[in-house]
């Protein structure tokens, strides 16, 4: 090639880089398209109605910003709408605000919104709603999960009904991904938030009876789009035995949260099983990094290597959980997976050598702090760990308790449990920045702090190309690797069963299942 | 579920005893095969360590789930354990737990049940109202309670099901005294100057031995239903210690991956639970025909 | 006769407080409180504030005594309280609630007599060896087998292989009693074996009892076939036990509704209780536990009230 043409082509690769990277949605925020402005259901009958089952724990209240359970997750798009929305591909697309824009140095936002917008009690949704919904969220009297996504923002502003400026402490690229999660209520009746379930989305409630059933209808007041069926049912099932039985027995349209030992029972009749683009969660099991043994990271990264990830896959998870040997909050099957990491193989001889530096006595007794009547898969796993500690003179004692002494003993972060291992369930979401917030100090019952982490996960968001993003998420797994605060044992997906009759319901990569355009044949 | 209620005949006490209980009661067929079962069960789990085929903790990653086969006649669990060891071992856990808590609940109730009979005024009274008020909550409820302020090791387990047996002990303790204590015959001896202790403790307690002991079996048969109940719902006995009643709740929990799981040791519990209760009828029986 | 009802309904009152200050301090003592499972275990920020203020919405930051005092206060007024989590009175969780329980406690009753009051008295009527031993051998393993097990059993075979009965869920019986029955049917088998068993125990021995008695000679010598003694004077008599133990039945239906709604999924009283006692809602736990103490209390009551009539000679025992 000549040189004209080798220019010619560096050229043209070069305005087709920043073309494509300027029409990122993720970056400075620009303008969407047509397409993504509709937050259409895509129906325009609703027939026919779906009864979703989930194990163990009902739904209990219906405040989407205060929600603390992950099984009535649907509810958060079905009833309600936020700024922003993932669409399948976990893109940020727009919900209630048609666009966004920002600053120069990711400071400052402007969200414009749809003015077509009504709650399903009739009343015309505005921008003082979202200042509302914002403000109620980071009201410390308010126990809202969301909070620690919108915790850096300073002010919110309705510069007109349609039109909002949001201001921050730090620069963030991120902030239309934290919006995603903050759901728009109806906060002129704050006291009837926890029953009424009163929102912008496609359907509304008709029936509710706390911890056992909801039933929803169509929202008449919708603004994009018919509600594809006449009815959807959640129903508590007692435990995930009755929901299989029940699901087979075709009681059932769709079981949240199967087990792995469970699914080869499902293969029948047609059903089948959704398929996220990541992983929802992962099992970790939680260290008090400031109380002995567990405050020498030589004991921690000796239990690292005495936890034989690969056999507690196969025994819990029929082999379908992905092992994380590196320890890392990320799972290996993401792309923003540090590959580099130093993988703690299953090695009882270094785990006992490691133990003896740490100076952890032959004899001493660790206890395992599970729940009761969920989460077998722990249990399984502790008692591998129980057979491989006896063989380098350790005990572990496995104690199963009700959910509240469970949480009693290590939440909220500050308490200190020595010589205590707590299984546990961390939620992943998709973007690194959020999921790896959870080995962060004060929100982290591992109580670790470790200056150099916390520095680099403050950069993150700030970061705006993407390469070098990635660069800082693998210097922040390289360090928590090393100093395992937590082990992590497997990423796991949440495995949702669907009768055959069911079509367009999908999972997210965080685990939540969307309904919104679910719809039924025959 | 087995609280049989007492229908407290309003004649006079126990007949004297000619020939031995226990052989009129073996000549209950009934009885003798209940009683044979019983101490079988007791005898192969006590011998566990002979008689159990495999170590209880000992895995198997390569057989999860296993079907009953001739190497594990009950199977294998989720981590390839096998079943029938398990069954074993679990069973003295089990007895232990029913055994040590009859033991708390007939010691108890007694005590209670003698105290408030000898002082029936004010305290007698309380005594029972106090007993009633822990009959009038469902043993699950209270089971589920205490054993959530607790935790849910064997010894909390024992001190518990003690604790919730024995009013229904306490009540028919006292009742039973009652009875003997309006006797022509205590009375005889109070008024000639005989000491009510020494009374109560030479004759009126041998007396009340036959019902309490008849009673004391049926508390075991209910100490395993309520040991395997708290289980069920995963707070009984602590992994890798296994009860019969978690056997239960580990294979109802795992029915999907091996359909044998849970029969076994359903079965156990039944049998167990029935030859006790048939144990203790026919003692009730055979001990005093004047009540039924 | 009225100061025998009256020591009765005396001391039941007072057996009723002392059952609530027995929950109400068991609740407080257990580790664990309705702020921490509120705030759910994956709220990864919390801070001490957050967690005053919420004590402070619920009225646990005042002490033991005052809280109970403002319970019963509330109580006085018609005011159970609400529910922590889902912010509902109780009263509306009790009422969404008590028909299932009821239907089912009704029901699973009906079973259990129809099932055990024929079969007492075809064992009195044919004393035949076989059947006198099926009988009891009926009753024993109705009263051993655990509930929970029977359910599952009934679950797998008649709702999921054979698929004649629907499995979980409840449909009230004033909107749909067919599909109401239906629903209950499974669960009311489940629990009415073992009431049926009970009943039969108790009925079967009293009648044996009675058999020997001189009025029954009696009847006998004036010519009357044998079933027409056994149904018109053996029962009425031999009822009188059964009547008895009434109250243990009620709290036999009571404990073992718990274990069936569980398994059956049924939005009944019994899992509002389990689920309350899993989520420390105290609230709801209270309210509900004084509702079972009293169901048990007034039955009791009702019964020995029924007796004192039925049976003058318990009317002048100076000590219950």
């Amino acid at each position: 090639m000549s040189v004209t043409k080798k220019v010619l082509v560096v050229a043209l690769l070069a305005l087709f880089a920043t073309t494509a990277a300027a029409t990122l949605p993720s970056a400075a925020g620009s303008a969407p398209t047509a397409a993504q402005r509709v937050a259409a259901t895509g129906c325009t009958s609703s027939k026919g109605s779906i009864m979703y089952g989930i194990a163990g724990a009902g739904v209990s209240q219906l405040d989407p910003n205060t929600i603390n359970f992950a099984g009535q997750a649907p509810l958060q798009t079905l009833l309600y709408n936020g700024l922003t929305r993932y669409d399948r591909n976990m893109d940020v697309v727009p919900d209630l605000a048609t666009s966004w824009s920002s600053s120069a140095d990711l400071k400052t936002w402007w969200f414009n919104l749809r003015k077509d917008v009504k709650y399903s009690s009739g009343r015309q949704f505005t921008a003082d709603d979202v200042r509302a919904n914002i403000l109620r969220v980071l009201d410390p009297k308010v126990p809202s999960q969301q909070r620690a996504n919108a915790k850096d923002i300073r002010s919110v502003r309705a510069l007109n009904p349609y039109r909002l400026r949001i201001k921050l402490g730090s620069p963030s690229a991120l902030l239309p991904n934290a919006l995603v999660d903050i759901k728009m209520s109806d906060t002129s009746d704050v006291a009837n938030l926890a029953k009424s379930g009163t929102g912008t989305g496609p359907y509304k409630v008709s029936d509710f009876v706390p911890n056992q059933s909801l039933t929803l209808v169509p929202n008449p007041f919708h603004f994009g789009g018919k509600a594809c069926l006449q009815k959807i049912q959640f129903v508590r099932e007692p435990d995930p035995t009755a929901m299989v039985t029940d699901f087979r027995a075709g009681n059932l349209d769709m079981i949240w949260q199967v087990r792995p030992t469970d699914v080869a029972a499902l293969q029948s009749g047609g059903t089948y099983f959704l398929q996220p683009k990541g992983v929802s969660g992962a099992h970790v099991w939680e260290l008090d990094t400031t109380s002995p043994p567990f405050d020498d990271v030589r004991a921690r990264q000796a239990l690292s290597y005495a936890i034989d990830r690969v056999t507690m896959n196969k025994a819990a998870f029929s082999g379908l959980a992905t092992p994380s040997l590196g320890n890392s909050l990320i799972s290996a099957t993401s792309s923003a997976y540090n590959k580099k990491l130093k993988p703690y193989t299953f090695n009882l001889a270094k785990a006992k050598q490691l133990f003896d530096a740490a100076g952890v006595k032959p004899g001493t007794t660790f206890t395992f702090w599970a729940l009761a009547g969920r989460r077998d898969e722990w249990i399984t796993m502790a008692q591998i760990l129980q057979q491989d500690l006896e063989k380098i003179g350790l005990n572990l004692s496995i104690q199963r308790s009700d959910v509240s002494t469970w949480l009693s003993k290590f939440f909220p972060a500050g308490k200190k449990y020595p010589n205590t291992i707590i299984g546990n369930y961390f939620s992943m979401p998709p973007n690194p920045t959020f999921a790896m917030k959870q080995g962060q100090f004060g929100s982290c019952e591992c109580n670790w702090k470790n200056n150099t982490f916390e520095l680099w996960a403050a950069k993150a968001p700030g970061v705006k190309d993407l390469t070098e993003r990635q660069k800082v998420y693998d210097t922040m797994q390289q360090i928590f690797s090393a100093y395992a605060p937590v082990m992590v044992i497997a990423h796991q997906t949440n495995i949702v069963a669907v009768q055959k009759r069911v079509s367009n319901a999908w999972e997210d990569a965080q685990g939540n299942v969307h309904l919104e355009e679910a719809k039924v044949s025959g | 579920m087995s609280n049989a209620p007492e229908v407290v005949s309003l004649e006079g006490p126990g007949l004297e005893r000619r020939e031995s209980a226990g052989w009129r009661l073996l000549r209950r067929p009934q009885a003798a095969l209940a009683g044979l079962v019983v101490g079988l069960i007791v005898a192969a789990t006590i011998g566990a360590p002979l008689f159990a085929p495999y170590a209880p903790t000992a895995t198997d990653y390569d057989r999860l789930f296993g079907a009953p086969s001739w190497a594990h006649p009950f199977g294998t669990d989720e981590l390839g354990r096998d079943i029938l060891t398990r069954v074993l071992y679990g069973g003295q856990t089990s007895l232990t737990v029913a055994a040590a808590a009859t033991a708390i609940a007939m010691l108890l109730g007694v005590v209670w049940g003698f105290v408030a009979a000898f002082r029936e005024g004010w305290i007698g009274e309380i005594l029972m109202r106090v007993a009633d008020t822990v009959m009038a909550l469902p043993v699950i409820l209270l089971g589920l309670v205490l054993v959530a302020a607790f935790g849910a090791s064997i010894l909390n387990l024992i001190i518990i099901l003690g604790l919730l047996f024995a009013p229904a002990t306490a009540r028919l303790a006292r009742s039973t005294l009652l009875v003997e204590l309006r006797s022509e015959y205590y009375v005889a001896a109070v008024s000639v100057g005989a000491s009510s202790w020494r009374i109560v403790a030479r004759e009126l307690l041998p007396n009340a031995l036959p019902v309490l002991l008849a009673r004391a079996s049926l508390v075991v048969a209910e100490a395993i239903f309520v040991e395997a109940s708290l289980s069920f719902v995963g707070l009984g006995v602590q992994p890798p210690e296994t009860s019969w009643g978690t056997l239960l709740n580990q294979g109802y929990s795992n029915l999907y991956s091996s359909y044998s799981y849970p029969i076994f040791p359903g079965i156990v519990i039944l049998v167990a639970v029935l030859a006790l209760n048939i144990l203790g009828d026919n003692l009730q029986k055979v001990l005093d025909p004047a009540r039924s | 006769m009225f100061k025998y009802v009256l020591r009765h309904v005396v001391s039941s009152v007072g057996l009723l407080f002392l059952s609530s200050i027995l929950i109400f301090l068991l609740m407080r003592v257990i580790p664990g409180d309705p702020t921490i499972t509120k705030l759910g275990g994956t709220i990864k920020e919390v801070d001490v504030e957050t967690l005053a203020s919420i004590r402070r919405q619920l009225g646990l930051d005042k002490s033991i005594p005052e809280q109970y005092v403002s319970w019963i206060a509330g109580i006085a007024h018609g005011d159970f309280g609400s529910s922590y989590f889902s912010q509902f009175p109780v009263t509306t969780l009790i009422e969404q609630r008590v028909g299932a329980t009821l239907e089912l406690a009704i029901m699973a009753m009906l079973i259990g007599i129809l099932i055990a009051v024929p079969a007492s008295v075809a064992g009195a009527i044919w004393p035949n060896r076989f059947l006198d031993w099926a009988l009891s051998g009926f009753a024993a393993v109705g009263i051993a087998i655990p509930t929970f097990v029977i359910g599952i059993v009934l679950i797998i075979v008649l709702g999921v292989e054979l698929n004649l009965l629907p499995t979980q869920g409840h449909v009230s019986f004033l909107k749909d009693p067919v599909t109401s029955v239906r629903t209950a049917l499974l669960p009311s088998i489940t629990l009415g074996i073992g009431v049926a068993a009970t009943i039969m125990r108790i009925l079967r021995a009293s009648l044996m009892e009675i058999a020997s008695a001189s009025f029954v000679r009696t009847a006998k010598g004036k010519g009357l076939l044998r079933r027409q003694v056994v149904v018109r004077h053996e029962l009425p008599n031999a009822s009188i036990p059964a009547i008895t133990a009434a109250g243990i039945i009620v709290a036999h239906l009571v404990g073992g509704a718990v274990i069936v709604e569980y398994v059956f999924a049924r939005p009944g009283l019994g899992s509002l209780l389990v689920d309350s006692v899993f989520q420390r809602d105290y609230g709801v736990l209270q309210a509900l536990v004084l509702l079972a103490a009293a169901a048990f209390i007034v039955t009791s009551l009702l019964v020995d009230v029924l007796l004192g009539f039925v049976d003058p000679r318990l009317r002048t025992e100076t000590s219950s």
